[in-house]
């Protein structure tokens, strides 16, 4: 069976109206309810930023006060820090040149003799006599003797390579003339 | 008459839906005003919040370092003392041809030239990280020596040399044996000096730590080095005017 619906049509729209406005007010409280509820979190937790950046700050400005009363050893130490980081990379340049003359003395055979010696960055040049060919190939072979036992410790791999340049026989002398250049580690004289 | 009615309908859905329209427009306003606000300044008060509480964090740290030093100040002052002598801060020549000159001689040299030229002196450059922008200026001293030794003199020189207070390097080296078995040796000498004049930098760390294992052998190390006192004022010297390239260290 049909249902009959005999309201006119001015009570029905009027209906229809006020249904809408429930809905409406429903739901624009709803939603005014929940931003509302958002809105008043944010707005909490954003003081308690603004709070907490204040007690930062305050704290940060106390503890900035109490460095400047210390500025004197501040400086004190700044001064040290940059000497210190200066000293430590000359040191790391500085090499024992004292240890190398020890070293070179050590291989030195007693038959050959240095008369000129030059040294520069990683090199010597070395020249002299000798009694004989065979004294001169002994020297370049202590020098570049890797196990050397008898010279100064911790040196025994110094010398990494020897150029013989000149050799000629002085017979007014009756010996031998060479020329060597010696290259050397640097890094195991710091 | 029409326009009447009209108006007088539409006067009735306004106050029908008076409720709805306030709390659209309340909550239009606090989005507005609110919502959005903090919602785009999250990140931005996050940022400033880490920023603040790094600083905190590193200021704490310096207060630390600073008492430390406080603590130790004889210790620092003591360590600044001795730094002072193996790196001096003007050229101070005739203090370090003196003692190239009391080196040279109390190895047994027959000294025959002691002369120095200055390097140019420029600006450090700022190699150590601590932000201080300090004025530091970095120059050099050749000073060149010659004089007859013996081969154990030359050996003793260089080793006295080396363990000399204020920090000297032998760069060049050069002998030749005369007749009589002397030698006469060359050497090329540098020495640098280092004006530093740090600023308190409040926000600024300090890297210095004299505790720290690593700068106490360093101390150690310069404490067995010999201090030459200033003795021979009027030292024969000549100043040469050849310049040396000037150093690079900060």
């Amino acid at each position: 069976m049909q249902d009959l619906n005999l309201l006119p049509q001015e009570e029905l729209s009027a209906q229809t109206e006020v249904k809408a406005v429930k809905l409406s007010t429903i739901f624009s409280i709803l939603f005014l309810v929940i931003i509302a509820g958002v809105s008043g979190y944010l707005y909490y937790r954003d003081y308690n930023h603004k709070k907490e950046m204040e007690a930062l700050g305050s704290n940060i400005v106390s503890l900035q006060s109490e460095i400047q009363s210390m500025a004197s050893v501040e400086v004190k130490a700044r001064n040290l820090d940059k000497k210190y980081f200066a000293l430590t990379q000359i040191f790391s340049k500085q090499k024992v040149y004292s240890k190398l003359l020890k070293e070179i003395r050590y291989r030195q055979p007693l038959s050959v003799d240095i008369s000129e010696f030059n040294l520069r960055i990683s090199q010597i040049d070395i020249s002299g006599t000798a009694d004989n060919y065979i004294s001169i190939a002994e020297l370049i072979n202590n020098l570049l003797n890797k196990k050397f036992s008898g010279g100064v410790s911790g040196l025994e791999g110094l010398f990494t390579s020897v150029s013989l340049n000149s050799v000629s026989m002085d017979e007014t002398q009756n010996n031998i003339r060479y020329f060597i250049v010696v290259s050397f580690n640097e890094e195991l004289l710091k | 008459m029409n326009m009447g009615m009209d108006m007088s309908k539409v006067k009735g859905t306004i106050i029908n839906f008076i409720v709805p329209l306030i709390c659209f427009s309340a909550s239009l306003l606090l989005i507005i005003f609110i919502i959005y606000p903090s919602i785009s300044g999250t990140q931005k008060a996050k940022d400033e919040l880490n920023a603040q509480i790094q600083k905190k964090l590193s200021l704490e740290e310096k207060v630390l370092k600073l008492k430390k030093l406080v603590d130790f100040k004889t210790m620092l002052d003591e360590n600044s003392g001795l730094i002072d002598k193996v790196l001096v801060s003007e050229a101070n020549v005739p203090q370090l041809l003196d003692e190239v000159f009391q080196i040279a001689t109390n190895s047994g040299m027959k000294i025959s030239r002691l002369s120095y030229s200055f390097g140019d002196t420029t600006a450090a450059a700022e190699t150590k990280g601590s932000g201080s922008q300090p004025t530091s200026q970095v120059g050099n001293v050749a000073v060149s020596l010659a004089g007859d030794v013996s081969y154990d003199q030359m050996i003793v020189l260089l080793e006295n040399m080396e363990n000399a207070a204020r920090a000297i390097t032998t760069e060049d080296l050069r002998y030749s044996k005369n007749e009589e078995g002397v030698l006469s040796t060359s050497y090329s000498i540098g020495s640098s000096f280092l004006f530093v004049q740090s600023n308190a930098v409040t926000d600024e760390p300090v890297e210095l730590d004299v505790t720290d294992p690593n700068f106490t052998t360093f101390i150690n190390k310069i404490k067995a080095l010999k201090y030459y006192e200033f003795q021979n004022p009027n030292i024969a010297v000549i100043e040469t005017k050849q310049t040396t390239p000037s150093v690079t260290t900060p």
